[in-house]
């Protein structure tokens, strides 16, 4: 084995460009895809070096042997000192003419002087600069397309060189381009199966127009070439190795039998239809590289040296850049972004041009580069052979962290706005390109070359999502979602369902206590009743037990008319617990009330008050059983400041405590458990008019109002959050079609993640996902300051958990 | 105008090529594609025939990535 040093960064916490780049390093890619695990630090600075040894096979590790013809835009600098070993240069300026049968007729110009381009550069020193590539010891070969235009010539010629070389090289083919198409000017867009003529309820733009998210994510796309493909699979099956770019359209590649491979649109100009979501060259041996981002998240989560271009990465450890093509025809995710190099200026070569690169242009060259030395060790690997190693064996154990999202059905012509949104797998293969330097796997021995894509099943959308509701996704879906994540591949262990379905839950109730206004649970204003007396410490009697309806609150309902026996003017109350009430009589409860024949308050068991249409209420007295009777001399004015009660002893026994309260207990019949009160006042709240709010203090019974108006208020009206209910689902979790709320379906989803990577020992990458779970959690409280919850229901608290008004 | 033709796969590709009166570009090295100028009155014709797998215009603009 031999080494060699090489001084690079990689973005961490702080995410920099070209501004902060030194120019100084090197591509990063070739530390990053030698070592299995992603062996870069937190860097206090994007443009800070680190020092990573290098390590590469003696004899191979170089590329040697191996032809790599690179189908640029134009020519390079052919007298480039980085391509030059022992003073000799590897660019080889072959005569594409001289090929039998060759469709050329061009003579490619080599000198110096030729039209040259810095993308042109960038992509060959990625692979094969002495600084920047592995390749360092192939040889060059260039198809510039500026001087060769047909690009059927493309993969003709390296065929006809393949078979014509005379030696047993292997060949290599990289191409760093793709058609571009464009969705301006539809007409009418296809997605998955449905013809839209609208997008999420308005026309399609005829001009330059916004991008239709959701059913696409960028307003450019790849263009398919068939014609294209049926050259490379000529070029392939003659035994050239093929690596393309993916492009950088943050579209989805899709498979033929994929959910989105038809997708399409139809041109206004030219009513012709294009497809959205296949790559330009799909031939099945292709090697496609999608870009992986220098960025990446150390499991940190703050930077303490704030500035410019200095943030917390958002997703979980590595992760595929953001304008990178996603999708299953993507094979592997190598680096290309952020990459520095020095190239000759296409007009004066003697100046070198500092730049940062980007974009799967430059994955595909760095991992050109280190195929070579694959190719170098086993020269009779197969176009197929080498697909099926990258794509599944040469493979960094290191997860990539963008987000999978289940494909749901489509919500009309709104599309899948999650599953299409920023920087989600898009049903990719999300793998990190990891090759052993020590080229011990014999490539060549593959025997078995089959590709299996992932799956997808389109999900229901929620039963409830429409204009009156909030949206819900189910229980069996956060499950799928969960286990996807944690990578089963399929269904968790019995066990570990158990587990999880432990999580969800303890993640539901970590959401669900994050706001006091989640709107889902809020609810604003509604009338409670106020408990004005509480009365405890009776016992059973003598003969009967009535101490238990006896016992409890007590609700102001107003005061008599003394129509029915009770003194005009006084109070009465009942127990809600005890009896019915409705619009017109509290009937069969116990009731307490000042009897006009003696002046004393007495309670009664199976009391009835009569409500008329005016709202009088007139308690007929005597009508139930009494329990106790004021004893008194002279009469108390409030049941509460009576010192002896008088005792039925058959039916009751003890000594009576009688307490005055301005109590709204959690729990009243007929209305939602109250679990956390927020604001309560005299009137209806948040309607027009403003009114009168109470302060008050919470205890283990309810809210105790401080200030009340009146005391003969019978009402208040509460804004609350409701009660806290767990899933309560024990068994078949995949198909539980129990409502979970949409507003934490991802927060839980990664959030249980976290929690299955802790209990693995996956310290830094659950601290990852957990960043990625609040950040879904943070997006959803934002969404209650727009609202205004925050600032007008809520206003009056300000907890840790609310934090503030935003 | 100009338009890549693909002939099916194990078809005689000078068979084809003989079905066309102005071909570009006959790609010798290929066994399945040449160019050739179609009149768009013809285009139909061609696509319906059973030796030819698809026809689209020649299209050589690609992006860099």
């Amino acid at each position: 084995m031999a080494t060699r040093t090489i001084t690079c960064s990689r973005l961490a916490r702080t995410r920099s460009r070209a501004v902060h780049a030194n120019f100084n390093n090197k591509n990063w890619g070739l530390i990053r895809h030698t070592n299995d695990a992603n062996v870069f630090t937190a860097l206090s600075y994007g443009g800070d070096s680190e020092s990573h040894t290098y390590t590469y096979d003696a004899t191979n590790g170089q590329g040697e042997n191996v032809d790599i013809i690179f189908i640029t835009s134009k020519m390079i600098y052919t007298d480039n000192a980085g391509y030059k070993t022992s003073g000799s240069s590897r660019i080889q300026q072959f005569d594409w003419r001289t090929l039998t049968n060759s469709p050329t007729s061009v003579n490619v110009d080599y000198s110096t002087s030729a039209a040259r381009s810095e993308h042109s550069e960038a992509v060959v020193a990625a692979a094969c600069h002495n600084d920047y590539g592995a390749a360092t010891k192939s040889n060059i070969y260039i198809i510039p397309k500026e001087q060769i235009v047909n690009s059927a010539h493309y993969w003709v010629l390296p065929k006809l060189f393949h078979q014509q070389k005379g030696n047993s090289n292997p060949t290599l083919v990289v191409n760093s381009f793709g058609e571009t198409g464009s969705l301006q000017l539809v007409k009418n867009l296809t997605f998955r199966g449905t013809t839209y003529n609208s997008i999420n309820g308005k026309n399609f733009p005829l001009g330059d127009s916004k991008s239709p998210s959701g059913m696409s994510t960028n307003l450019t796309c790849r263009n398919p070439r068939p014609a294209d493909d049926v050259l490379l699979k000529e070029m392939t099956d003659a035994g050239v190795i093929h690596i393309c770019s993916a492009g950088n359209s943050r579209g989805k590649l899709d498979v033929p039998g994929g959910l989105d491979y038809n997708n399409k649109y139809l041109k206004f100009t030219t009513e012709l239809e294009y497809f959205i979501n296949r790559p330009t060259f799909a031939n099945e041996d292709t090697i496609t590289v999608g870009n992986l981002d220098s960025w990446f998240n150390d499991g940190n989560t703050e930077v303490t040296n704030t500035g410019d271009l200095k943030e917390v990465c958002l997703l979980n450890g590595e992760f595929a850049t953001d304008t990178s093509n996603m999708g299953p025809v993507i094979d592997c995710f190598v680096a290309g972004t952020g990459i520095p190099m020095r190239i000759p200026d296409d007009a004066n070569h003697l100046n070198l041009l500092s730049g940062l690169f980007t974009g799967t242009s430059f994955s595909a060259p760095t991992l050109a580069g280190l195929v070579s030395m694959v190719l170098s060790k086993y020269p009779t690997t197969t176009a197929a052979q080498m697909r099926k190693y990258l794509r599944d064996i040469a493979l960094s154990s290191a997860p990539m962290g963008n987000p999978v999202v289940l494909p749901t059905e489509s919500d009309g012509d709104k599309g899948d706005p999650e599953y299409t949104d920023w920087m989600t797998s898009k049903n990719s293969h999300l793998k990190i390109t990891y090759i052993d330097p020590s080229l011990s796997y014999d490539t060549s021995s593959i025997t078995d070359t089959t590709i299996t894509y992932p799956t997808e099943t389109l999900q229901p959308l929620p039963s409830s999502n429409n204009a009156t509701t909030m949206p819900t996704r189910t229980y069996g879906n956060l499950f799928k979602t969960a286990s996807a994540l944690i990578g089963t591949g399929g269904q968790l262990a019995t066990g570990e369902q158990a587990q999880l379905s432990h999580f969800i839950n303890r993640r539901f109730q970590q959401a669900f206590d994050e706001s006091p206004v989640w709107p889902r649970y809020l609810v604003s204003s509604e009338a409670r009743d106020i408990i004005s007396l509480n009365i405890s410490g009776l016992g059973a009697g003598g003969a009967s037990d009535s101490s238990s309806v006896a016992n409890g609150n007590y609700i102001l309902l107003g005061q008599d008319d003394g129509t029915g026996g009770a003194v005009a003017g006084t109070n009465v109350y009942y127990n809600p617990a005890v009896g019915t009430r409705n619009f017109e009589e509290v009937s069969n409860s116990t009731v307490i009330y000042k009897r006009t024949s003696t002046s004393r308050w007495e309670i009664e068991n199976y009391s009835s008050i009569s409500i008329d249409s005016s709202g009088a209420i007139a308690v007929e007295a005597g009508s139930g059983d009494a329990l106790l009777v004021e004893a008194d001399s002279p009469k108390k004015d409030n049941p509460s400041e009576v010192i002896t009660w008088t005792l039925t002893t058959a039916k009751v026994s003890g000594t009576p405590l009688v307490v005055d309260k301005q109590l709204i207990p959690y729990a009243q019949t007929s209305k939602d458990s109250i679990g956390d009160f927020n604001r309560i006042h005299r009137k209806q709240a948040f309607l027009n008019n403003s009114s009168l709010e109470y302060e008050f203090f919470v205890d283990f019974d309810g809210a105790n109002i401080l200030n009340i108006a009146n005391s003969t208020d019978g009402k208040a009206f509460v804004s609350y959050k409701k009660q806290f209910t767990p899933f309560t689902v024990t068994s078949d979790y995949y198909n539980s079609t129990a409502e979970v709320p949409g507003e934490f379906f991802n927060y839980i989803a990664h959030a249980v993640y976290a929690d299955f990577l802790r209990v693995q020992n996956r310290q830094q990458e659950a601290l990852a996902e957990e960043q990625v779970a609040q950040t879904y959690l943070a997006l959803e409280l934002e969404k209650i300051d727009i609202r205004s919850n925050n600032n007008t229901i809520n206003k009056r608290f300000s907890t840790y958990v609310n934090r503030q008004s935003r | 105008m100009n338009y890549n033709i693909v002939v099916t796969q194990n078809t005689d590709k000078q068979s084809v090529m003989d079905l066309f009166d102005y071909i570009t570009d006959p790609l010798v090295a290929s066994d399945r594609l040449f160019t050739a100028e179609i009149a768009e009155e013809d285009l139909d014709k061609y696509k319906a025939h059973s030796s030819i797998s698809f026809i689209e215009p020649v299209n050589n603009e690609v992006t860099d990535d």
